[in-house]
């Protein structure tokens, strides 16, 4: 389960990169970048669903690979790795506060938001908005099968946000009540489309028949390359004991169950994504991917090639 | 005085024993039934006084449920009508005996009818997404397994009270493939999906649908998905009192549904808001299947009009 969040894994798995690339015993350059890809594809092997993981790994290997062409010796490049290593884990650690602070001040006085599932990036804006002085109150749905909302709501209800918690399908019922939607993000795809815990894309919709402006906080490192477009995530389904028991099951008869774990909401239902790089609309999803982790050539994309979306 | 039966079918209304307004309504008519059988009424003036302090017990825990609200006020127009010509208790018994019965046997027919008409609709292999608990469209469903069209079923586990259970549980007994998903996870399977059929707790004068919450949501997601939405409902379902424009109140229930009644306790910081229906407008209504025909939302105004004839005093 979500014993650790998505920066969490990618800063460990970065770690990982940065201690091979220290102890590296490569006399050139050229071996010492061959070591370091190795390295990197095992790190890959560990969690090779998760997002977040593969732009880790991408950030070091993009910032050698540029420094390449200039560097003059393999301790050169070994500071580059470093240091990217670093860039990179402290990125991890500062991104949601950073979220926080951009995206609060899209939250106004008297606002009503209504909020999905549990998301770090998205509590944090609506937790510094608060901070901030802002008064308005939060719709949190329960969010079947786990009822993380409830983590949401509790959260929220500590820092002293009003609350209440609905029913998942009910949002079509209180989008009257409501003036905007906030959404974490478990991976936003190359298209702009926003990969999340299920339920999102019915809230989106929902919110989009009556012009609610959805807005998703997502760090840089949920931006997923290999996620060419979001219909083809493969989205993973989980056990279906997290919807119902095994016994009750049973007594229900010849009854299949599925629980997919998340859902895919088009660009089109999307009006801002709040990275800890700024505001960005759905469509400039390939500007983040580029700036952060570099273009990638068709060998790297289909090295990384992860088309399903872990829960982390 | 409400009768001890009364007040136990209101109470299994409200402690959710109950599915859908067909069986809402046939529980009542019994109740109302045995209430008049056992009365303690010394005169018809006291019977029929007594007849209605239980019709208004019924109607007020419903409110939505118009099925209910048609039934009651239909016995209730023979029990007065009788009454005004100086029946006596023993005959106004016999009237509310035979007349529920009578609606009751309607109810059913209704049903029968919406199966063969509602089971032509489905093709062969059909992939249906439902949600919540209709008799109508178990109907539909079984009827055309029957008819070996063989139809595929998502059914929707319907929070709080988890009513879409039952109906996998019965759609399995006949051997319907059924698939039990949670609310959410209606998008995701709506493109795989040819038909989202539903019932109705209420039909109002402009074809919107008054259903379990998550319908409107569901029907939406349906639209946009082009995948047309079905909605089974018996003329009794439809309601004269939103022609007067009279909006359907849709009932809050317990929050500690939602959330339990343990942990309402240790976490009163939010507020939790549990209501029971919602309204789906009727652009994302395809059809709506009645017993006696198929019609457009749009042509729901011609049975209303017919059923505003029936009223209650």
């Amino acid at each position: 389960m979500r014993i650790r969040g998505a920066g969490q894994i990618a800063s460990s798995a970065v770690e990982a990169l940065q201690m091979a690339a220290q102890n590296s015993q490569a006399e050139d350059i050229e071996s010492f970048v061959n070591q370091l890809s190795d390295a990197a594809r095992i790190l890959l092997q560990t969690r090779p669903t998760a997002v977040s993981l593969p732009n880790g790994i991408r950030y070091v290997i993009h910032r050698v690979n540029r420094a390449k062409g200039k560097a003059t010796s393999v301790t050169e490049l070994k500071l580059v790795a470093s240091k990217a290593a670093d860039e990179f884990i402290e990125l991890t650690e500062t991104a949601v506060h950073r979220i926080g602070e951009i995206g609060a001040k899209r939250i106004r006085d008297g606002d009503v938001v209504l909020t999905h599932c549990n998301s770090n990036a998205a509590i944090s804006v609506m937790a510094t908005a608060w901070r901030q002085g802002r008064k308005f109150e939060v719709y949190a749905t329960e969010t079947r099968p786990r009822f993380q909302g409830r983590l949401t709501a509790r959260a929220l209800a500590t820092v002293g946000i009003p609350v209440t918690l609905i029913l998942d399908d009910s949002v079509r019922y209180f989008m009257q009540d409501v003036d905007k939607v906030l959404v974490g993000a478990d991976a936003i795809t190359a298209n702009g489309a926003l990969v999340n815990k299920v339920g999102t894309s019915m809230v989106a919709l929902a919110a989009h028949e009556v012009n609610v402006k959805v807005s998703v906080a997502a760090e840089s490192y949920k931006f997923s390359p290999e996620t060419m477009i979001g219909e083809l995530v493969e989205i993973e389904e989980r056990d279906p004991s997290e919807v119902i028991s095994e016994k009750e099951l049973k007594q229900l008869g010849r009854v299949k169950v599925r629980n997919p774990s998340f859902d895919v909401t088009p660009p089109e239902f999307i009006d801002a994504i709040i990275t800890e790089r700024g505001i960005i609309p759905p469509l400039g999803a390939m500007l983040i991917l580029q700036e952060v982790f570099g273009v990638l050539t068709p060998e790297e994309l289909l090295e990384y090639q992860t088309y399903r979306i872990d829960e982390t | 005085m409400v009768h001890k039966d009364v007040l136990k079918v209101v109470d299994d209304m409200r402690i959710r024993q109950m599915r859908g307004g067909t069986v809402v309504t046939h529980a009542a008519l019994s109740a109302l039934r045995v209430a008049a059988l056992k009365t303690k009424a010394t005169s018809s003036k006291q019977f029929l006084a007594e007849l209605r302090e239980n019709v208004k017990y019924l109607l007020k825990i419903r409110a939505a449920s118009i099925p209910l609200a048609n039934s009651l006020r239909f016995v209730m127009v023979d029990v007065q009508q009788a009454a005004d010509h100086g029946a006596f208790i023993k005959e106004l018994q016999d009237i509310v005996s035979n007349s529920a019965r009578h609606f009751d046997r309607m109810l059913e027919d209704s049903i029968r009818e919406i199966a063969q008409i509602g089971a032509r609709r489905i093709k062969e292999g059909d992939v249906i997404m439902t949600h919540s608990y209709s008799s109508s469209v178990i109907a539909i469903l079984k009827k055309a397994h029957e008819q070996h069209k063989r139809p595929k079923v998502f059914v929707t586990e319907t929070r709080p009270e988890l009513e879409g259970r039952d109906v996998a549980r019965e759609l399995a007994a006949e051997g319907i493939d059924v698939t039990l998903i949670i609310d959410s996870a209606v998008s995701h399977f709506i493109d795989d999906s040819d038909k989202v059929l539903i019932g109705a707790e209420a039909v109002a004068a402009n074809g919107a649908i008054v259903n379990k919450i998550g319908t409107a949501t569901i029907a939406a997601v349906a639209q946009r998905a082009r995948v047309r939405v079905y909605a089974a409902a018996s003329t009794y379902k439809f309601s004269p009192e939103t022609m007067l424009g009279e909006l359907i109140e849709i009932e809050e229930r317990d929050p500690s549904y939602v959330l339990g009644h343990s942990k309402m306790n240790k976490l009163p910081r939010f507020h939790v808001r549990n209501p029971a229906f919602d309204v789906t407008s009727p652009q994302d209504i395809d059809l709506i299947i009645t017993e006696r025909g198929v019609i457009p939302p749009q042509a729901a105004i011609m049975i209303v009009r017919e059923q505003k004839g029936v009223s209650i005093s």
